[in-house]
């Protein structure tokens, strides 16, 4: 009955549905999957130094971007047979070769230029550009001029250089190379500190708030993602030396330890570690920790416009990663041009604009090891905190689903109330309702002389039960996931007992019949009856809870707010919340959609696995 | 085994049949008693955050935090609600703080009407929109035949087996992105690509609500569920109608829909609830003041750092909430029910 009417009336009234689900289904699940094998290469830091070890006589290319002439420089560090490198000038605008030589007489990059020799050098409002080495020149060098400086992101050595205490300078912390988010604090001339974003250049949290304090001390302080207070005080000493004091505990000083190469303080004799855990909080942590599993990463503390470092150390650089050397105006530190490059073969580095933040791609599967190590931030917490709550939830939600059904099926009065009692849960906002139960969980006023420990706790206290600090600062991790696990079978429970009871009522009355008959014991009737001929709807409820399990998220942000985790506590974040800070924070498409192809592949097996083991003992 | 039990029945006397009839009774009597004990329990555990939730929101905060608390208000505080429903810029102009409004309502920091109104946008929207595209899908589906057509459902049908974290990264990306297909269509839509000039904006269309709204519009399990329905429908109709002249879509109106008006109830509420519960999305792809839904807005408010959150007024907005959710419940009970069942999806 294909008549030729029907034919495009069809694929009119068909047309909105499938354009749409071609948009924003299918495409997205063909580019979702492509680009988790599309991977960022990770860029490793390239330490200056003056001397260089290995890699004799190798030569990377880079290019050096003038924004303000727009002149793009290409330079090359030749590694001597020797060790030692130099940078070279490879083309200029107007086709001269130079070289760029350090000259440690005069603390600068030089070149030479036709006739004429310049160094690399910056005034307070110009931009890096060639000065010419003259006396007047020379004698500005170092007080209106400074030279630039080729610098690195792990350069803590410059942290307690010799600086100018009338002048600013810029602080930094941030969380390591592949992270996203950095602050760096940088002085301004009218005494003010100004706070901005390392890489994206966007102002920061309360620059009001930043002062420059006086006797030579930089002060500021900053609020963290946390909304906790972090009090700095930079101190420039009489020799110039410049140390940083954590202020909110008066006195304590900070001081660079190059062996953890973290920033240490000693509070009442132990000491202390400036770390960024896995979601960019700055803390103190006990030094003890430092390095460990888990433990926070040691934030790094950084300055420049020290010293014009000597030459470039690059060592063992390999095709599958990029590196990141700088050139930076070492003015007032506003602005900074950086160049990275990625190694290609034969030690040559592609190059590009820092500041930009143009990526370089390659395919692989590098996203899904990523994921898996130190890059993918907590993936292996995520999907061990997910399969904790799988494990625990779906068999106890289950159970008590059960119990609860069989029950309602064997009453009469009150069935339809209890019914609509236990339907109502289901009928509620999974986030409002989280919000209730963090309240019931909660300790008001913790560790203060009027406390209230919250409903739950004085429940429990009836029972003798001491109190427990279950969400609250430094909960323990028992004590949190337990939180969530009864809020989440509180949760699972209404859909689970909806199909259960459905699936009851419709077994045939014959079979409770011939039970009685039998005079059957009622447990008896539960396990050889009821059960087996359940077992179609158990299975589907297993399975689809399962499923629901691994993408378990609302109820964590339900409780915990959006940081999924517990200040001081444990990271109760899951893979589907990880999938989303690698959207909104790393920006990672790549990394996202490796945690995504996984998530796929664990729920298909667990499905399947389900699938198989429900087969051999379903019974239709 | 049932030859059995006959034949010691039969040897049974009158006397001892009594006997286990009555022993019978008593377990039976006790078995029943357990069993609404432990419903009971059951229910009283689920019951209870919600009574939390009501007492809390009734308290004064120095009563929510009193070391032993109180099961009923000592004194009841409505103004933790009327702190939410009634506007402080209202309230400053009617001379009601410090009466009816509570004068630090002044920092509160959830816009109940603002969330409401967008979620009720957005919510209403998609629903229409979506109910469009799944009927005319579901009719095509269940009256015309044309080429492909058991190829192009089945493919439909395999889509629902992919979870939807799959596509929310590129659709995330599709939405986001500045100077894309998506914010430049749909921000160009907001003021008519410029046709007006450029000041020219027409109210709730722009990329982000579009973004709340458009990736979602078409369920294929909703196309499926309709589709059932379309079938049970005798194709007699159909053809007597073709017969009469009828064109199809005033079929749909006055047959195919007024006859499957359960399910698109169902449809309808289960997509509305969705726009009201729903919080990851939107989160990521509208979460400024003028976009935000209540969801995101109700977790992102009374997120004192102090540690001195305002539990009572939390709980307040929590309940406000929850209110519209209870009351679709009991009005919709059993479409509510039917289609959860039938989907297993939650809002």
């Amino acid at each position: 009955m294909v008549d030729s009417k029907h034919q495009w009336k069809a694929w009119l009234y068909l047309f909105p549905a499938i354009i749409l689900l071609l948009i924003f289904t299918l495409w997205p699940i063909i580019n979702t999957v492509a680009t988790a094998f599309i991977y960022n290469v990770e860029y490793k830091p390239v330490t200056i130094q003056v001397e260089v070890v290995e890699n004799a006589e190798e030569e990377y290319l880079f290019t050096y971007v003038d924004p303000e002439e727009g002149v793009k420089y290409y330079m090359s560090a030749v590694v001597e047979e020797d060790g030692s490198v130099d940078l070279e000038y490879v083309s200029t605008p107007d086709g001269a070769n130079g070289n760029f030589k350090y000259d440690n007489d005069l603390t600068a990059w030089t070149v030479t230029v036709g006739e004429k020799q310049y160094f690399i050098g910056a005034t307070d409002d110009s931009d890096a550009s060639l000065f010419e080495i003259n006396d007047e020149n020379v004698e500005k060098l170092g007080s209106s001029i400074y030279p630039a400086s080729l610098f690195s992101e792990s350069a803590n050595k410059h942290a307690t250089s010799k600086l100018d205490p009338n002048k600013g300078y810029n602080f930094g912390i941030f969380k390591g190379v592949s992270e996203a988010v950095r602050y760096v604090i940088a002085s301004s001339e009218e005494g003010y500190l100004n706070t901005t974003d390392f890489l994206n250049d966007s102002a920061m949290l309360w620059p009001e708030k930043c002062k420059v304090g006086e006797n030579n001390g930089f002060k500021f302080y900053y609020e963290d993602e946390d909304y906790n207070w972090l009090y700095l005080n930079t101190v420039v000493n009489d020799e110039g030396e410049v140390s940083i004091e954590y202020t909110v505990d008066q006195g304590v000083g900070f001081y660079y330890n190059s062996t953890h190469k973290a920033w240490i303080c000693l509070v009442n004799e132990a000491e202390y570690y400036l770390g960024l855990d896995g979601i960019n909080r700055i803390g103190v942590y006990a030094l003890a920790d430092i390095g460990a599993e888990n433990a926070p990463t040691p934030a790094v503390m950084y300055m420049h416009r020290g010293e014009a470092s000597a030459a470039v150390e690059m060592t063992n650089l390999s095709e599958d990663d990029a590196y990141r050397i700088g050139a930076h105006r070492a003015a007032d530190g506003t602005q900074t041009y950086i160049t990275t490059g990625a190694a290609v073969g034969g030690g040559m580095m592609l190059t590009e604009d820092f500041v930009n933040g143009e990526s370089f791609s390659k395919f692989g599967m590098n996203n899904f090891i990523y994921v898996l190590t130190s890059r993918g931030r907590d993936f292996i917490v995520c999907l061990k905190n997910t399969l904790i709550l799988t494990i625990i939830t779906v068999p106890i939600s289950t159970i008590l689903a059960l119990l609860i059904a069989v029950g309602l099926h064997s009453i009469k009065p009150l069935q339809k109330l209890l019914q609509t009692i236990f339907f109502l849960p289901y009928v509620t906002n999974s986030i409002a309702i989280g919000m209730v139960f963090a309240a019931m969980f909660n300790i008001v006023g913790i560790n203060s002389t009027q406390e209230s420990v919250g409903i739950i706790n004085n429940i429990l206290g009836v029972f003798g039960v001491e109190r427990i600090n279950w969400i609250n600062y430094g909960a323990e991790t028992w004590a949190s996931f337990t939180a969530l696990i009864v809020y989440i079978v509180w949760n699972a429970l209404p859909f689970k007992i909806l199909i259960l009871l459905g699936g009851l009522q419709s077994i045939n009355k014959q079979y409770y019949d011939a039970a009685k008959i039998d005079s059957t014991p009622k447990w008896r009737v539960l396990t050889r009856i009821t059960v087996p001929l359940l077992s179609p709807m158990l299975t589907y409820t297993v399975i689809t809870s399962f499923i629901g399990g691994f993408k378990e998220y609302s109820s964590v942000v339900g409780i915990f707010g959006e940081d999924k985790a517990v200040a001081g506590g444990a990271n109760m974040n899951t893979i589907v919340g990880h999938i989303q800070n690698h959207l909104t924070i790393t920006r990672d498409y790549g990394l996202a959609g490796a945690a995504a192809l996984m998530l796929f592949v664990i729920i298909f097996i667990v499905t399947m696995i389900n699938l198989r083991i429900s087969k051999k003992s379903t019974h239709y | 085994m049932e030859n059995n039990s006959n034949s010691s029945l039969k040897v049974m006397k009158e006397k001892d049949i009594r006997k286990v009839a009555s022993t019978q009774k008593v377990a039976k009597v006790f078995g029943q008693i357990l069993v609404y004990t432990f419903l009971g329990i059951m229910a009283l555990i689920v019951l209870f955050p919600f009574y939390f939730m009501i007492i809390s929101s009734l308290k004064s905060l120095e009563e929510y935090r009193l070391a032993v608390p109180t099961l009923i208000p000592q004194s009841w505080k409505f103004q933790n609600y009327t702190d939410i429903l009634i506007p402080f810029e209202m309230a400053e102009a009617n001379g009601w703080v410090g009466t009816l409004v509570s004068p630090e309502a002044a920092t509160n920091d959830f816009d109940l009407f603002t969330l409401f109104r967008n979620t009720m946008f957005v919510g209403i929207v998609s629903t229409i929109l979506s109910l469009v595209i799944t009927v005319l899908s579901a009719f095509a589906f269940a009256r015309l035949n044309f080429k492909g057509k058991n190829a192009l459902f089945a493919a439909l049908l395999g889509t629902m087996m992919i979870p939807g974290e799959l596509f929310t990264i590129t659709n995330y990306a599709t939405v986001m992105t500045k100077g894309g297909w998506f914010p430049t269509f749909f921000n160009g839509l907001g003021n008519m690509f410029g046709l007006f000039g450029p000041d020219f904006r027409i109210p709730f269309v722009d990329s982000s609500f579009a973004a709340l709204i458009v990736p979602f519009l078409v369920s294929v399990f909703y196309i499926y569920l309709l589709r059932q329905n379309f079938l049970q429908i005798p194709n007699e109709l159909y053809l007597a109608a073709k017969v009469d002249g009828t064109s199809d879509i005033k079929y749909l109106c006055k047959v195919m829909i007024p006859l499957a008006l359960p399910t698109i109830i169902s449809i309808t509420i289960l997509k509305m609830m969705g726009a009201w519960n729903s919080y990851m999305w939107p989160r990521l792809v509208a979460n400024d003041d003028a976009h935000r839904l209540i969801t995101n807005g109700l977790r992102n408010a009374f997120n004192d750092v102090s540690g001195n959150t305002d539990y009572p007024r939390q709980m307040a907005a929590v309940a406000l909430v929850s209110l519209p959710l209870f009351l679709v419940f009991i009005f919709f009970r059993k479409y509510i029910m039917k289609g959860v069942s039938r989907s297993g999806i939650k809002g």
